[in-house]
Parts: structure tokens; C-alpha cells; sequence
């Protein structure tokens, strides 16, 4: 079914009329799958599942053929006519033709958006094969394509947006990078107006005042808010080879691990992670039925007044609550793409956590990303706690 | 220069307290569970938004509206008084405000009359709005100071996930929200999306005690122009507040009731607005140093990473979104 794709990519569809293609901008994925031995073509928005397919497309095998489009034939290097690289779905059965563009990022060294690497060929080539009924061994396939296939690992959101016009020499054009042409602005819903265009310096979202305060916290929340800004235009930091998951905040600090810890915690200890909530939560609880609700603010006197006059049972029932509630696990989310989207050197800082080489990768000034960070700053934790332990008498 | 808006929850906690710190007084929001006429009517309802999975596929009509008719008059009316106030909507993440504004300001007046008392800052920004065309209001909203840092005071910390972690476990999609009201007696649907505010049923054929009966049918047609299954919606009544109520009509019960889910929602709101991140540092060190004590902390880095495991071939079995792992490209 659907749902079981044979290969699946990044790409974009293309309207087009007489001989003007036009990129539609959504990002999608385009890919094939099998039922009763035919293949099917499909293409979805990528914010659809694999199992709702805008195009599905039923091939009967031998008479589709999927192409790039050369602005030469038989050109030593196979660019585009265009500043993209698009591919034409043709029919032996009819004149029927579709165009799609790849949305992975150029791999060429220089970034040209419309040259076509040894690998988007030789994907061009697997989705030809499989729609012309040959046999091949997708396993080897795929893995062939993530380990080698031009430069290593091509991860990377491009959604370039361009220009395409089939026939008119755009050759000589700038590669348009972000905002070009139709307007598309990646298709994405949840670009906000023109606020986002101003690439991460929208620092002062959530927070109002900018780090000027040295508020740790206030800092990595600045670098989560400007993130939301860029992660739509640039590609987070490439992970090594192949990126291995490790794991994630979430899955590290579930309640069956954090609450063991609260239960058997000294009340200094108590103290300590109670003064890191909001004070509300405190004066929350000394509440009774008869107090009109405000939603006023509470000073840190009152804060302090408050967690001084509840029991330490009652802390760790806030406790143990809070690391149980929704938004905490939000958090731990945000904070784990945090660290894995290059905010390693930040959040170690920030925390004074001793991390290997400042969080970024050896011998570079560049952070670490993807699982590698997450590791990394698991190590730096201990590495931390280890050492913390050993001052203390 | 209009800063930033973050996403927020569409929740009758968020939403309760977000008016209320705007100045409004005296009205809440409820959770419907049920779309039915007779629960909805019990609330008493001032309106509903309606929030739901937004369709990339299906575009904004610009000719004629699927159900019901543009009403541009409502709009332009020359006369204050009978004047809708409507606005386009200009930034995505500001649509939830923008619904509930769109009900309020609409509804504005003395609450002896039954209207609701919007307080002095939602007051003026009605009035100094009052004579602009729909897209100038929208652009007054996004661009108001005040109205934008009281949304983003409720936003959930984890307003993104990167392309390469799904890991989080959060859902990006898109929900779109749209308000239904009774004004001048009509029912209106309010969509910032649309050009116009959209008449439903007979101009005057609709005052505000039968809104109830009168908007379920419309909301029905609605639900049901989706493929079942396909879409995920929420529904929320904007009515008085029910502490108020409870208490004139000497309900104890039902104030103590009103009176606790008013403690979880500013316990939610509390940790809402919370940043997180020096407390999960003092967590992860707290646990680190346990487990390093007991000698279990290899052991709980491993079970981690094959929870972490587990989950993304699950991801993988069942072909879902943001198919990374399956993703050659």
C-alpha cells in the first residue's frame, strides 16, 4: 500500500503550460509503491502521511519514464536549462507529462541549483527503473544512496525556491536563493507575514528584553526563538555520515527515571529545584476555595514565603506534578532539537555544564549537531556531576 | 514594526486568562465535548470557535463562500452602530487571538443590555479601528504592542521541530480558527481568511437566544464537508463566566467547581509561560549523579536510546509524516 513506498524523496510538483514550467512551492515528497506487482506514482505534500497521496498515479510497467531535464543532450555535466533540477514523468500510452523538482540541496561544490549530482541521477535513474518493471534490489538501492552517491550525506532542507521557464536561458542567472521568483516562500503555513523574512534576528519573541540580562535561561530561549525564525530557510549544521538517533531529552527524563529521584531527594535538594519553577505554582497551592482568583503576578518574597510554608511532602507532590505535565515534555523537546540544530555550546554554557571542546566539533568552530551533541552533552552532565562530587567533602 | 507571534494552545484555559489580561471582563471559555444544541445552549453562549486542521488543499474562495453568503454591506455600513467589525488575517500564528477578537469586539456594550464589557483597551483599539477596511484592521492587529505580547505570554515553548527530529512527538500541523456569532441578530461566520464576514440563514433571523440551535446544523455541514477521519477539530464556547453565574444562582457545587478548574488553568498558564531550561539542567544533573551512585548509568542511557529506537521504526512501519528515516533525498 501506500504506505509501504518502494523510495521516497524530496521533491515539488510543477504546473505548466505550453512550454513554461512553473515550480509549485510546497515541499513534498514524492514516491512509488507497489500493489498487486504495479507500481504507483505518487506525490504528497509533506505535510500529508505516505497513506494520502495528492497524485497517485497508477503505472502500468515499461510505459512511464522518469527523466532530468538536460539543457544539453549529451553535455559532459548535466545541469538544468533552469536555476533547478527538474524531472519530466513521460508516457509511451499518451502525451501526458508531468514535472517535478528535487527540493533536496544542490550538492555541487558551489552550491549551483541546477546541476544534477551523481546522486539525483541515480535516483532519476531507481524511479525509472522501477516504473519500466525491472528488478532491482531496492535494500542495496537505498543504502548505496545514503552512504556514497557524490558528497557524503546530503541532509538538508532546500526548499529552494526559482524560477523555471523551460526554454529561456536562465543560465547566466544568480542562483536564487529564498524569496525569489513566485513569491513562494516555501510554502510552509507557518511562516508568519514579513516578520520572519528577517532571518533569526527576530530575538525578542517570547521574551522581551534582549540578552543584555546574563539570565542563562533567557539566553538558550533567545536561540530556541530565533531558530523558529531560520529553521524554515537554512539547513540545521550536517550531522557526520549517517546520523545515528542516540536519544532525546524526552526519553532520558521520563517520569519512572526523574521520580525516583524526587522521591529520595534531601530537602536542600528539594529547595533547590523548587526555587528553578514559577512561583505561582507555590501560592497555587496554599489556595483555598475562598480566595478570589486573581491572575496577579507573585513577587519572589511571596515565592519564598510560599515554598518556605509548604512541607517537603508537598514540594515533591509539585514536584513529581510538574515533571509529569505536558509542558515540561514540550520542553524537553524543544530543548533536545535545541542541542541538536548546533545549540550545544549555548545550552552547556548556559547550564555550566564541561562539555568536550565547548560543544562543537574537534578542531573546528563549528557545533556539533544531530545525535552527536545529544551525546555530547549527556558526557558533559556526568562529566559535570563527577566532578562537582569530587570538590564537595 | 510588527514583531514576532508565537503559536499558542487552543485551550479554554489559554484563552480565558489571554482575554482576561487584556482587560476583558467577566467572560470565559468551555470546552464543547459534544456538538449538540443542548449542551451548548446550557453555557449560554456569547460564541464558538471553531479550530481545525487546516487543508492546504482547500484555497480561501474568493467568488462564493461553500456554504452561506459574503455579506460586504455588514462591513461597510456607513451606520456605527450596525457596523461589523471584521478583520483580514495577516499573520498565521495570530489566528486564534484574532477569532476571539473578532467575537468580542463584536459584542461589545453594556453588560446590562447583554453585552459584554471588553475594558478600556480592547475599547480603544475598536474605536481607532473603527473606520478601517478589513485588511487595515487586520495589519492594526499584528501591529499592536499590547494585543501581541499578551498572545505570546501564553506560548508553548515548543512553538517548531526541525526537520531532522520528530522526535519530540509534537504535532506541526496547522489549525485554522473561526468564530460564529450572533450580531444584530444574525449569524455570522467570521474566517479572516475570507474576504467578508459570511451570513448564514436571513439577515434578523437569528438573535442571540437561539444562536445555539442555530449555529450546530451550520457547524455539522461543515465537519461533514471533510472525509471522516480527515479532520481534527475543537470547539470552544465563549460565555459568561460560570463562577459568576454559579454564584447567583446560589449553586455552591458548582462554584467550587468553577473554582478549581480556574486553579489548573493558572497552574497550566504558570507553566506555560515557564522557561524550562535551568530546571531540566538541575533535573538531568540531579538524576545523573543518582544513577552514577547506584551504578546504573550506562544502563539508563541504553534503555533511552532504545525507546528512542523503537519509536523511530514504529515512525518507519507505519509510513508517517515527515518520513525522515525513509527519506533518500
Amino acid at each position: 500500500m501506500a504506505a509501504n513506498p518502494l523510495i521516497t524523496f524530496k521533491a515539488g510538483k510543477c504546473t505548466f503550460s505550453g512550454k513554461k514550467v512553473t515550480p509549485v512551492s510546497t515541499p513534498g515528497y514524492l514516491y512509488l509503491y507497489f500493489e498487486d506487482d504495479m507500481p504507483h506514482f505518487c506525490w504528497r505534500p509533506r505535510s500529508q502521511p505516505a497513506s494520502h497521496p495528492e497524485i497517485d498515479l497508477f503505472m502500468v510497467p515499461g510505459d512511464g519514464s522518469f527523466e532530468p531535464l538536460p539543457r544539453e543532450y549529451g553535455a559532459e555535466e548535466l545541469h538544468s536549462p533552469t536555476n533547478g533540477r527538474i524531472y519530466t514523468l513521460k508516457f509511451q500510452s499518451s502525451s501526458q507529462k508531468h514535472f517535478f523538482w528535487m527540493q533536496s540541496k544542490s550538492q555541487h561544490a558551489e552550491g549551483t541549483p541546477s546541476w544534477f549530482s551523481q546522486r539525483d541521477q541515480r535516483l532519476g535513474q531507481i524511479v525509472n527503473s522501477i516504473l519500466q518493471g525491472e528488478e532491482l534490489d531496492m535494500e542495496a538501492e537505498v543504502a548505496d544512496l545514503r552512504n556514497g552517491g557524490g558528497s557524503g550525506g546530503a541532509d538538508g532542507d532546500g526548499d529552494d525556491e526559482m524560477d523555471v521557464d523551460e526554454h529561456s536561458p536562465e543560465h547566466g542567472r544568480h542562483p536564487s536563493t529564498g524569496g525569489a521568483g513566485q513569491g513562494a516562500t516555501g510554502g510552509d503555513p507557518r511562516e508568519e507575514g514579513s516578520a520572519s523574512r528577517e532571518g533569526g534576528g527576530d530575538g525578542a519573541r517570547a521574551l522581551s528584553s534582549q540578552p543584555s540580562s546574563q539570565d542563562p535561561s533567557a539566553v538558550v530561549q533567545n536561540f530556541l526563538n530565533s531558530l523558529q525564525g531560520s529553521s524554515q530557510n537554512t539547513p540545521p549544521p550536517p550531522p557526520s555520515g549517517a546520523d545515528k538517533p542516540y536519544t532525546t531529552l524526552s526519553d532520558l527524563l521520563t517520569p519512572p527515571q526523574t521520580i525516583p529521584y524526587i522521591s529520595s531527594a534531601t530537602p536542600a535538594q528539594l529547595d533547590n529545584l523548587c526555587s528553578y519553577l514559577p512561583p505561582e505554582l507555590f501560592t497555587l497551592s496554599q489556595e483555598s476555595s475562598s480566595t478570589p482568583d486573581h491572575a496577579t503576578h507573585t513577587s519572589a518574597a511571596d515565592a519564598t514565603a510560599a515554598i518556605d510554608a509548604l512541607s517537603t511532602d508537598q514540594k515533591r507532590e509539585i514536584l513529581i506534578r510538574v515533571l509529569r505535565s505536558p509542558q515540561l515534555q514540550q520542553s524537553l523537546g524543544s530543548l533536545t532539537v535545541a542541542l541538536r540544530d548546533g545549540g550545544l555550546p549555548i545550552v552547556s554554557e548556559a547550564l555550566g555544564l564541561k562539555v568536550k571542546n565547548g560543544g562543537n566539533v574537534r578542531h573546528a568552530s563549528v557545533p556539533l549537531g544531530g545525535g552527536e551533541a545529544v551525546e555530547a552533552f549527556v558526557e558533559g552532565v556526568k562529566t559535570t556531576v563527577e566532578e562537582e562530587k569530587k570538590s564537595k567533602p | 514594526m510588527s514583531g514576532g507571534w508565537n503559536t499558542i494552545e487552543s485551550d479554554a484555559g489559554v484563552f480565558t486568562y489571554l482575554i482576561d489580561s487584556l482587560g476583558v471582563k467577566n467572560v470565559q471559555f468551555e470546552e464543547l465535548i459534544s456538538l449538540d444544541p443542548d449542551s451548548l445552549q446550557a453555557l449560554n453562549p456569547l460564541g464558538v470557535i471553531f479550530l481545525f486542521k487546516y487543508p492546504t488543499g482547500e484555497k480561501p474562495t474568493t467568488d462564493k463562500p461553500l456554504d452561506g453568503e459574503f455579506d460586504f454591506a455588514a462591513v461597510d455600513s456607513q451606520d456605527d452602530e450596525e457596523r461589523l467589525w471584521f478583520a483580514a488575517q495577516t499573520i498565521q500564528n495570530a489566528c486564534g487571538t484574532q477569532a476571539l477578537l473578532s467575537v468580542l469586539l463584536n459584542k461589545a456594550g453594556d453588560p446590562e443590555d447583554g453585552g459584554i464589557d471588553i475594558g478600556p483597551n480592547l475599547g480603544d483599539f475598536k474605536e481607532f479601528t473603527g473606520a478601517f477596511p478589513a485588511d487595515l484592521r487586520g495589519e492594526a492587529l499584528s501591529n499592536s504592542d499590547l494585543i501581541r505580547e499578551t498572545h505570546n505570554s501564553f506560548a508553548r515553548s515548543s512553538p517548531f521541530t526541525s526537520d531532522a527530529t520528530r522526535y519530540a512527538g509534537e504535532d506541526d500541523d496547522v489549525f485554522h480558527f473561526i468564530a460564529y456569532t450572533s450580531i444584530n441578530s444574525t449569524l455570522y461566520e467570521l474566517d479572516g481568511l475570507q474576504p467578508a464576514p459570511i451570513r448564514h440563514g436571513d439577515a434578523g433571523a437569528c438573535p442571540s437566544e437561539i444562536f445555539a440551535d442555530a449555529v450546530v446544523p451550520v457547524l455539522q455541514r461543515r465537519i461533514e464537508r471533510y472525509p471522516a477521519g480527515e479532520i481534527r477539530f475543537n470547539l470552544l464556547a465563549m460565555c459568561e463566566d460560570l463562577r459568576v453565574r454559579a454564584k447567583e444562582v446560589g449553586d455552591a457545587e458548582g462554584l467550587e467547581r468553577e473554582e478549581a478548574k480556574r486553579r489548573e488553568w493558572r497552574w497550566e498558564n504558570a507553566l506555560r509561560r515557564h522557561n524550562f531550561v535551568g530546571f531540566i539542567g538541575e533535573v538531568m544533573k540531579g538524576v545523573t549523579a543518582q544513577k552514577l551512585e547506584e551504578g546504573s548509568h550506562e544502563a539508563w542511557i541504553e534503555d533511552a536510546k532504545k525507546a528512542t529506537q523503537k519509536r523511530v521504526d514504529d515512525r518507519k512501519k507505519k509510513g508517517e509524516v515527515g518520513g525522515d528515516e525513509m527519506d533518500v533525498s
